[in-house]
C-alpha cells in the first residue's frame, strides 16, 4: 500500500535531495567533464557567504511584505462577501478569480500597470520597479493580488462552517458584531488562517516568477530573492554553489513551518478538547 | 405577550396570527410536531427573527425592534450552541463579557457569578474543561448555567432535552422543574414530546401548522381537548377515534350524542375487556377481533380491529386477554367519549 508514495517521494523527493548533496560536495570543472571533491568547506564557505545571506535578507524582506497584507486583505473580503445578500455571488466569483490566474499572468498584469515606462502607474514613487529601494514592494504588490483568490476561498470556506447557532447564541449573550467576530469567528476559523500562514509563508519565501518576470533581479539586485540567486547558479562551474543554497533555502524552509505550526498549535481551536 | 404574531418566509406561512400571553414564572410549553412554527415563535421571541407582523411584548415594553441583546432573555439552543474554542467557565462567563459587564463589573464578580451557576448545575469540576470533552448531558448543563449565569427576565429553550437518552432525558424533566422553582424563573420551553409538555409545563400551548390550537393547563388539556388535533396530540398510545356511522346502534349504548357529532375520541384508559354473558351495564360496546397485544410490564396494550381501524384499550398487566384472532368485546363509559364534528372541532 506504501509502496507508490514511498515511489514518488522517491524519485521526486529523496532522490533529488542526495543529488544535490552530492552536488555540493563536488565541484564540477567549467565544462562538465570533471568533478572534483570540495567537501564539507564548500558548505561552511556558500552558507556564510555574502550572495547567501543578501538573498536570505530580501526573501525574508519579501515574505513580510506579502504574507501580513495578503492575509488581512483576504480574510477582511471574505468576511465582507460572507453573507446571505442578492448577488453576493457575484462578489465572490471576482475576488476568488485571481486563483486561476498564474504568477506569470499576475506578473504580465502589474507590469503593464507599474512599469516605470509603459504603466498606467509607472510614477508612483513608492512602488517603483526602477528604484532599488522600492522595487520589491511592486513585486510585492503582484504577488499579494496573485494570493489573494486562494486566501479569499479558503478563509470563505472556513466561514461557512461556524455554525448559524454559535453566532446567534454571541448575539444573546450580548456581543455586537466586532466582537462576535474576534470572540467566535476568528478563533473557529484559525486553523485555515494558520494552514495559509504556513502556505503563504513557504510560497513567499520560493517566489521566482514574479521576480524573473518582473524585474529580473534588478535594479542593482535589490529584487534579487534567494531562488533568484540559485536560478542563477545553473552553469556547471557555479552549481555546486546553487546545490549548497538549495539545501540552505531548504533548511529554513523546514525550520520555518516547524516554528509557526508549533506556535499556532498551541493558539489554533482545532475542534479537539 | 404575543398579539398577532405572524412570520412568512417567502409564500410560506409559518406562523399565523399567533396571540398569546404567558404569565409571570410560568413554565410555559410550545408543543407541536415538527414544522408547527413552535421555533420559529422562539426565535421571534429571541430577536433571531423579525415577525412579519405582530407585536412581542415583554413585561410593558413592545420588543419587536430591539436588538436581541438588549431584550433581557436568555435562550438555550437544541444544540446547545456552545463556544467550542472556550473552557465551560468562558462559556458561563460569556454573557456577563457581552453585556459591557467587562467594565461595570469587576472580574472577581463575574468568577463568583460564573462559580454560582456552575454550582446550581453541578458542573464545579469541570469549570477547566473544554465542551468537546464533556458528555452530553454535560453539555445541556454548561448550556443552562450560561443562560442562567446573568437572571435575565425570560428563558427560552429550544428542545434542551432532544439530545439526550431516554434515561437522562428523564432524569433532566426534574431537574429543570426543580430549577425553574430555584429561581423563580419564567420559561417558555418548545417540544414536540407530549411527555415533557405534561409533565413540566404549568400550561401548555399546542400548535399545528403555525396556527395555536388550545392553551390549558396540562391535564385540562388531555381531559377536555378543544378539537382533535389536542386529543390525538396528547397521551400515548393516542384516543382512539371512532367513526359514530361505524357504531352499530344495537350494542353501542350510547344514547343521544350533542348534535352534530360525527367522531368520537375515547381513551385507551377508558377502555376495558367485556365478556360476552356480563351485564354491560351502562357500558357503550364496541366489538371486534383481538389483533395483538403489547406487554410493557406494568401494563398491556391490546390492540383490536373493529370495524375498519384499530383501537387500543389499556390494561392491567396481569389481565387475561384473548389470543389474537379471538373475538372482543370493550366496552367504555359514554360520559368518558369526547365528541367532534366533522371538522374535527369539539362539540359539547
Amino acid at each position: 500500500m506504501l509502496l507508490p508514495t514511498l515511489v514518488l517521494l522517491g524519485v521526486f523527493a529523496y532522490f533529488p535531495l542526495t543529488r544535490l548533496v552530492h552536488m555540493g560536495l563536488w565541484r564540477p570543472n567549467r565544462f562538465g567533464t570533471r568533478e572534483t571533491w570540495v567537501g564539507p568547506a564548500n558548505f561552511v564557505e556558500v552558507l556564510t557567504g555574502e550572495d547567501f545571506r543578501t538573498g536570505v535578507w530580501i526573501s525574508a524582506r519579501y515574505v513580510l511584505l506579502t504574507v501580513p497584507i495578503g492575509l488581512l486583505l483576504g480574510l477582511v473580503l471574505a468576511l465582507a462577501a460572507h453573507r446571505r445578500l442578492k448577488g453576493i455571488r457575484v462578489f465572490q466569483t471576482v475576488f476568488s478569480s485571481t486563483i486561476a490566474s498564474s504568477a506569470a499572468v499576475s506578473a504580465v498584469v502589474f507590469y503593464s500597470l507599474i512599469n516605470p515606462k509603459i504603466g498606467r502607474f509607472g510614477d508612483v514613487s513608492w512602488l517603483s520597479l526602477a528604484d532599488p529601494d522600492t522595487a520589491l514592494r511592486g513585486v510585492a504588490l503582484s504577488s499579494i493580488w496573485q494570493n489573494l483568490g486562494l486566501t479569499f476561498v479558503i478563509v470563505l470556506a472556513a466561514l461557512q462552517t461556524v455554525p448559524d447557532e454559535l453566532l446567534e447564541a454571541a448575539a444573546l449573550d450580548g456581543f455586537g458584531s466586532v466582537r462576535r467576530t474576534t470572540k467566535v469567528v476568528l478563533p473557529l476559523i484559525s486553523p485555515a488562517l494558520a494552514f495559509l500562514g504556513v502556505v503563504l509563508m513557504v510560497s513567499a519565501f520560493q517566489s521566482f516568477a514574479q521576480v524573473e518576470l518582473l524585474t529580473g533581479g534588478g535594479p542593482a539586485g535589490s529584487t534579487e530573492t534567494l531562488v533568484f540567486k540559485i536560478f542563477e547558479r545553473q552553469s556547471p562551474g557555479s552549481i555546486s554553489e546553487g546545490a549548497v543554497m538549495s539545501i540552505g533555502m531548504f533548511a529554513i524552509t523546514f525550520v520555518m513551518t516547524m516554528v509557526q505550526l508549533t506556535l499556532t498549535s498551541r493558539k489554533v481551536h482545532y475542534g479537539g478538547r | 405577550m404575543l398579539d398577532g404574531l405572524t412570520k412568512r418566509f417567502g409564500d410560506l406561512q409559518v406562523v399565523d396570527h399567533l396571540s398569546l400571553e404567558i404569565h409571570d414564572r410560568e413554565f410555559f410549553v410550545l408543543l407541536g410536531p415538527s414544522g408547527c412554527g413552535k421555533t420559529t415563535v422562539l426565535r421571534m421571541m429571541a430577536g433571531l427573527d423579525a415577525p412579519t407582523s405582530g407585536t412581542i411584548t415583554l413585561g410593558d415594553t413592545v420588543v419587536n425592534h430591539l436588538d436581541p441583546r438588549r431584550r433581557d432573555v436568555a435562550m438555550v439552543f437544541q444544540s446547545y450552541a456552545l463556544y467550542p474554542h472556550m473552557t465551560v467557565a468562558e462559556n458561563i462567563e460569556a454573557p456577563l463579557l457581552g453585556r459591557g459587564g467587562s467594565r461595570r463589573e469587576g472580574r472577581a464578580a463575574r468568577a463568583r457569578q460564573v462559580r454560582e451557576a456552575a454550582e446550581i448545575l453541578g458542573l464545579g469540576e469541570l469549570l477547566g474543561r473544554k465542551p468537546a470533552a464533556l458528555s452530553g448531558g454535560q453539555r445541556q448543563r454548561v448550556a443552562l448555567a450560561r443562560a442562567l449565569v446573568r437572571r435575565p427576565q425570560l428563558f427560552l429553550m429550544d428542545e434542551p432535552l432532544s439530545n439526550l437518552d431516554a434515561k437522562l432525558r428523564t432524569r433532566t424533566r426534574l431537574d429543570l422543574v426543580d430549577l425553574w422553582r430555584q429561581l423563580d424563573a419564567t420559561i417558555v420551553f418548545v417540544t414536540h414530546d407530549q411527555v415533557e409538555a405534561m409533565t413540566m409545563a404549568t400550561r401548555i400551548a399546542v400548535m399545528a401548522d403555525g396556527i395555536l390550537h388550545q392553551v390549558g393547563a396540562p391535564t385540562d388539556v388531555y381531559d377536555d381537548p378543544d378539537d382533535l388535533f389536542a386529543a390525538t396530540f396528547l397521551g400515548s398510545p393516542p384516543i382512539n377515534v371512532l367513526e359514530v356511522a361505524d357504531l352499530e346502534p344495537s350494542t353501542n349504548g350510547l344514547g343521544p350524542l350533542p348534535t352534530g357529532t360525527t367522531q368520537l375520541g375515547v381513551r385507551p384508559e377508558h377502555l376495558r375487556t367485556v365478556s360476552e354473558d356480563a351485564p354491560a351495564g351502562e357500558l357503550a360496546l364496541l366489538r371486534g377481533t383481538v389483533r395483538g397485544r403489547e406487554a410493557l410490564g406494568h401494563e398491556v396494550h391490546v390492540v383490536a380491529r373493529v370495524g375498519a381501524r384499530d383501537v387500543v384499550a389499556r390494561q392491567p398487566a396481569h389481565d387475561a386477554t384473548p389470543a389474537p384472532g379471538s373475538p372482543i368485546i370493550l366496552g367504555f363509559h359514554p360520559s368518558d367519549a369526547l365528541a367532534f364534528d366533522r371538522d374535527g372541532a369539539r362539540v359539547r
